[in-house]
């Protein structure tokens, strides 16, 4: 890491890579640290929020797309008061990024920036947001969180 | 379902309500596998989220999940489901990964990704 980010940074734990225990062996199931880890060593504040560890709810999208939108929704009103919410699963990046304009108004006009943990990373090795294939108006959000 | 399978799976269970209280669906209002455990008849198997929050604080060590999908072969499942089976069928993923995956990532200079081969899909539609 070449730089620190003054960032509030709430993290949603990729579910698959702790549970089933018996199987992954991986983090503590239930209180998973490794990604709050690996977040705090980009200098960010990793900070508490009620949903932290709840699912996601992208898998619920296949079967009712409210209920999954709804548990974003929650998940993203829940960490409004950090700049980021960070994920590190390609079905949370889904829900969280990607659904997020499906979602009612409080989570589309919700400040926090959501990321995946690599970008988050790469940010903190130096490189441009738009390399990292972070918006523009993401990149000046964050820039501002920062200033 | 096997009655016989379902039973020894639910041998252990005591009706805690301890997997009911960490589902995200049950927070959301909905039910899934976990309001059957507590006798409730109102539920649907295929709302599970598969998080496996309920099975890692089951004090009784319950496979929930085991259970969740029998009851899944006895509930219809919801069209989202149908169409992944169908694209499984079709290529070889949940998701529509097809040659356009390719052109769009040779748009961005990157290497084409190998995509399931045929005689893959011959083996997994093998019955």
């Amino acid at each position: 890491m070449t730089k620190k980010l003054p960032l509030k940074v709430a993290v949603t734990h990729p579910c698959q890579a702790f549970r089933p225990h018996e199987v992954t062996g991986f983090d503590d199931p239930l209180e998973p640290q490794a990604m709050r880890r690996i977040v705090a060593l980009t200098g960010a504040e990793v900070v508490d929020y009620v949903a932290e560890h709840d699912c996601c709810g992208s898998t619920l999208y296949l079967s009712d797309q409210e209920l999954g939108l709804e548990a974003g929704r929650r998940k993203l009103a829940s960490a409004a008061g950090a700049d980021l919410l960070v994920d590190a699963c390609g079905n949370c990046q889904l829900l969280l990024e990607r659904f997020r304009g499906l979602m009612e108004d409080t989570a589309r006009q919700s400040k926090t920036v959501v990321l995946t943990l690599p970008q988050l990373l790469g940010l903190a090795m130096g490189m441009e947001a738009a390399d990292l294939g972070i918006s523009a108006a993401s990149a000046r959000a964050i820039a501002e969180s920062m200033a | 379902v096997s009655e016989e399978r379902l039973k020894e799976l639910l041998k252990h269970c005591t009706q805690c309500g301890l997997c009911r209280e960490v589902c995200i669906v049950e927070r959301l209002g909905a039910h899934s596998i976990t309001s059957f455990l507590c006798g409730e008849d109102e539920y649907s198997s295929w709302l599970c989220s598969s998080c496996w929050r309920c099975q890692e604080v089951c004090p009784q060590g319950v496979d929930i999940h085991t259970i969740m999908i029998l009851k899944r072969r006895e509930q219809e499942p919801p069209a989202g489901h149908e169409t992944n089976l169908v694209n499984i069928m079709r290529l070889g993923y949940a998701l529509p990964v097809d040659e356009s995956v390719n052109e769009s990532r040779g748009a961005h200079g990157l290497e084409p990704v190998q995509l399931v081969p045929h005689q893959w899909l011959e083996i997994l539609l093998q019955e």
